[in-house]
């Protein structure tokens, strides 16, 4: 992953998860459910752990541009 | 002749080479902050111990013999004070001579003053008392309870009874943090 | 977050984190969803029984015949505005307290006089002890909110009040009657709670 895509990544995740607390307290609340609660905020995180963490495509649009090497003599 | 000695002396290069590396500064480093991890897990059961004011604030359900409340696998919060007991209130003792502390609920309590209770106890889900656990005592004193339940949390405690129960669960969890350990740098 | 490793390492250690607060949210719901149920207890009548088998004391024989007490009530207990998310099961509970005295032995008589006061208030002077007893007659795990509301007269205790010596509760004391619940939450600490007492006069009859 690429230094643009670190940023993003991280990012989703940081907006994910308080979504993610949100989201399932407030399902299981007005279902009046507390299993609820955890089993929508366990799939919420699958979710939101499966888009951010692997190395995806849409992370690797900005590769890092390096110097190219000179040619010069190997030293080992 | 020669070409094995000096394959030995590689040989011993090598070995060298690996058991200071094992040696080197980085790995201390990393079983420092692992012992670092332990020490501190430590440190914060030792004052909830202190704090609870009893030997094992949280406890895992193991038996059925309070449900429909408490599930094997779910793990209790205990507390000690010296408000007096009551009926109804969730105790856990130990029986000298019994190794594994049992929690069920208070049924009836004789008082005279908070220093002399006399309690006994019931699980919600057996039939009896339990009076035959008390290895010949009438009632339980409040020497023999390690605490008072005060709260609760579901499922919690699965992992523990797993570990304790199966092998086969301990070796693959311990085999595989092994495994994560060497992938992890 | 320069790897899959270290990615996966803060994220997961991060939902954990995230998801024992989740627990302590709902924990927190309890404080203000609870309500007070409705209770009310009332002495019907008791009657002394001679019981072949059943819950007996193991030390006082098996072979005999045990005379048990057994009490007589109504209850009224409405859990039904008291249930919410968090409730996984109602301990309900009907106990009779009484109270006895008993002499102090004699070392205690030559401590420094002082009144010990017992939970219910009675005072007890150098001489004499009171003891207080408090025993649960008939209990109940509620585990839905259908089954909820208890309505009824004539029920029987369960539990023979007894002392753990076998003997019989003295039977012509004023002794109260309360119901006594405790809320058993998914996550939490436990709540308590109890009614009334109802005072009254155990005249047992002998059948």
């Amino acid at each position: 992953m690429d230094l643009r895509g670190q940023y993003l990544a991280e990012r989703v995740f940081m907006i994910a998860q308080p979504l993610a607390l949100v989201l399932s307290y407030m399902a299981g609340y007005l279902a009046s459910d507390t299993r609820l609660v955890l089993i929508a905020y366990a799939a919420i995180s699958a979710i939101s752990l499966l888009v951010c963490v692997p190395s995806w495509p849409m992370y690797r649009r900005h590769p890092l541009q390096f110097v190219p090497q000179p040619p010069s003599s190997e030293h080992e | 002749m020669g070409s094995m000695v000096d394959k030995l002396v590689e040989y011993g290069r090598d070995v060298r080479k690996s058991v200071s590396k094992l040696c080197s500064r980085y790995y201390l480093l990393q079983a420092i902050q692992v012992a670092q991890v332990l020490a501190t897990a430590l440190i914060f059961y030792r004052v909830c111990m202190f704090v609870a004011d009893n030997e094992s604030p949280v406890v895992v359900i193991l038996s059925g013999s309070m449900l429909p409340g408490m599930r094997r696998g779910d793990i209790m919060f205990l507390w000690n004070s010296n408000a007096p007991l009551r009926t109804g209130d969730i105790v856990v003792y130990e029986i000298p001579g019994r190794e594994v502390p049992i929690i069920h609920r208070v049924i009836r309590v004789h008082a005279r003053g908070i220093e002399s209770e006399q309690i006994m106890t019931k699980g919600d889900n057996n039939f009896v008392d339990d009076a035959p656990l008390y290895d010949g005592r009438d009632l339980l004193s409040r020497d023999f309870l390690v605490g008072r339940a005060v709260g609760s949390i579901p499922y919690a405690g699965y992992l523990t009874i797993l570990l304790n129960e199966s092998g086969v669960v301990k070796y693959a969890i311990v085999g595989a943090l092994v495994l994560l350990s060497f992938f992890l740098d | 977050m320069h790897s899959v490793m270290a990615r996966m390492n803060q994220m997961s250690s991060s939902v954990l984190v995230m998801g024992a607060l989740l627990l302590v949210a709902v924990a927190m719901s309890s404080q203000w969803l609870a309500r007070e149920p409705q209770l009310r207890v009332a002495f019907r009548r008791a009657q002394v029984v001679e019981r072949g088998a059943g819950m007996r004391h193991r030390r006082a024989g098996s072979a005999q015949p045990q005379k048990q007490l057994v009490v007589e009530f109504d209850l009224e207990a409405d859990f039904t505005q008291a249930w919410h998310w968090n409730v996984k099961n109602v301990y309900v509970s009907v106990v009779a307290s009484y109270n006895t005295t008993q002499l102090a032995p004699e070392g205690a008589q030559r401590r420094a006089s002082s009144t010990v006061v017992t939970s219910n208030g009675a005072t007890s002077d150098d001489s004499h002890v009171v003891v207080e007893h408090h025993m649960v007659l008939w209990d109940r795990v509620i585990s839905s909110q259908d089954e909820a509301r208890i309505f009824s007269s004539d029920l029987r205790s369960k539990y023979s009040p007894r002392h753990s010596d076998g003997s019989m509760v003295p039977l012509d004391r004023p002794m109260t009657l309360h119901v006594e619940y405790m809320i058993f939450p998914v996550v939490g600490a436990f709540t308590f709670g109890s009614s009334a007492l109802h005072a009254f006069v155990l005249n047992a009859e002998e059948s």
